[in-house]
């Protein structure tokens, strides 16, 4: 879905006034809890209604924590209806108006971007032109472990869309000095790979979505502590299952781990760039980088990103094109030996430190 | 002159050197396609017939004129089948001589290789009835405990 810039339909401008006058109202009743992070360099201040939201939105975040600041570059208001007595405004659109990935038909254009997600009861919005979104879910128990992970996300994604900031689905890891960008759709050896380096001395940015700057030098910045990781490969990782959140749900939902409460020090803000890794499992018991083309890493990074953002898809493939002109792709042939990979990212970092 | 084939709205891709990413923004399809299809694209892209890629290939290419046509003439048929191209109707008549860069390389027919396990991301979610709050909302017994 494209919009031209400037482009404004008056029904996504009248429902986000709308949906902002509720969360006004839950404010007044709730109070305020405010927590400000630093993304990509920004400042964001996440107000929520009431504090009930907090404990299940901001420990993802939390490791991005700053000082308050008086004018932040995103505020984002978010309150529940069931801990704020404070219904929302009905959906004005009906179920013809659903589109993938929860955009909602003539609720989107250069200025509004509206979506609904159905598998989360969710509502996200934003205005473009006060650098203002807006998240509210009925119930606090309806929130999903994958919002959980990874809050905020449409709100994110569209407020960076503008710039050279771009959200990815990937992980990274490294030193200060620069680290390396892993890319690949579920069941690549994504997650096992990243979740490999905690017990290292490679640094942590991110495992499910990271963000990355596209023009200039290249740089990962963290969005995310968290990893999500197939359940069926938590014994590769025995160290990290005390650290998933949901372990009596793994029977249908990913383990949805946060490394900061073990290793906080180890969780990075982010670091320069110097490769793109395309983990693949090989069987095999070592573990190896092979020189890659961009196009493979393209292939990685790209659709799995494009297809879970909303907006304009043809955009962020672009921006993501131009990183990868920019770094070299490998391939990490994956081991068994799981302790290998950390020694082999680090060895190829230090020699282009 | 026969139609003119180029990339259809849509789509976005990216050339290298010897790969051009493709993504099916509608249905949710990737490809990658190597080797001298890299040029058969890149033609493509701002709109050649069939006459006009057989040339351009020809003449980057050590093989013989009919074995590229037939090779060019699977990929397009593929191309459109994959909706990643369209037939317009032939304009003016199109640039007459090819030159190619360089000497002419080794040949191997272009592949192209499909990548469908994006597709389930562009399903739509159930949408649920709505409640007495105007909003869809799943049923208790499908909601997280």
């Amino acid at each position: 879905m494209t919009f031209a810039d400037g482009e404004v339909c008056a029904p996504g401008v009248d429902f986000f006034e709308s949906a902002n006058s509720a969360y006004s109202r839950a404010f007044e009743r709730a109070g305020a809890v405010r927590r400000f992070v630093s993304v990509g360099g920004e400042v964001v201040c996440l107000e929520f209604a009431g504090g009930a939201l907090v404990p299940l939105l901001f420990p993802a975040l939390s490791h991005l924590s700053v000082a308050p600041v008086e004018a932040p570059s995103l505020t984002v208001h978010l309150f529940d209806s069931v801990s704020t007595g404070t219904p929302m405004p009905p959906a004005p659109w009906g179920r013809e108006a659903y589109r993938a990935r929860g955009e909602i038909a003539g609720f989107n254009d250069g200025r509004i971007r509206t979506v609904y997600q159905p598998g989360a009861d969710s509502l996200h919005l934003y205005d473009r032109q006060r650098r203002l979104g807006l998240y509210w879910v009925r119930d606090p128990d309806d929130v999903a472990y994958w919002e959980i992970g990874a809050p905020l996300r449409s709100v994110f994604h569209w407020w960076l869309e503008e710039g050279d900031l771009q959200f990815v689905h990937g992980g990274a890891v490294g030193y200060s000095t620069g680290g390396v960008l892993l890319a690949g759709p579920g069941g690549s050896g994504k997650s096992t790979s990243t979740l490999a380096c905690l017990d290292s001395d490679l640094l942590y940015a991110g495992d499910d979505y990271v963000i990355v700057s596209t023009t200039g030098p290249s740089r990962v910045h963290s969005i995310y502590q968290t990893a999500k990781l197939d359940p069926r490969n938590l014994n590769r990782v025995p160290h990290l299952k005390s650290l998933v959140h949901n372990p009596d749900r793994l029977d249908r939902e990913k383990a949805l781990i946060f490394p900061g409460r073990r290793y906080a020090d180890r969780v990075s803000r982010g670091f320069p760039i110097r490769a793109l890794l395309v983990p693949r499992v090989t069987g095999r018991v070592d573990t190896r980088l092979v020189p890659s083309s961009p196009g493979v890493g393209l292939s990685a990074l790209a659709p799995t990103t494009v297809f879970q953002l909303p907006g304009d898809s043809t955009r962020i493939f672009s921006k993501i094109a131009l990183l990868v002109h920019k770094v070299p792709t490998l391939v990490l042939e994956a081991g068994t030996d799981l302790a290998q990979i950390p020694t082999v990212v680090g060895r190829f970092l230090r020699e282009r430190a | 002159m026969g139609s003119v084939l180029k990339p259809v709205h849509g789509v976005v891709r990216e050339a290298f050197d010897d790969e051009v990413v493709i993504i099916n923004l509608d249905s949710g399809t990737y490809y990658s396609l190597n080797g001298s299809g890299v040029t058969v694209w890149t033609t493509i892209e701002d709109g050649a017939t069939l006459e006009r890629i057989v040339m351009v290939m020809a003449a980057h290419y050590h093989a013989e004129t009919a074995k590229i046509e037939a090779d060019v003439r699977q990929l397009i048929d593929r191309l459109l089948t994959e909706q990643l191209i369209c037939e317009v109707p032939a304009g003016t008549n199109e640039a007459g001589s090819v030159s190619s860069k360089g000497e002419r390389r080794q040949y191997e027919p272009p592949e192209l290789s499909v990548f469908t396990d994006m597709q389930e991301l562009l399903r739509l979610d159930p949408v649920h009835d709505v409640d007495n709050t105007g909003w869809p909302h799943r049923p208790k017994s499908d909601a997280e405990e």
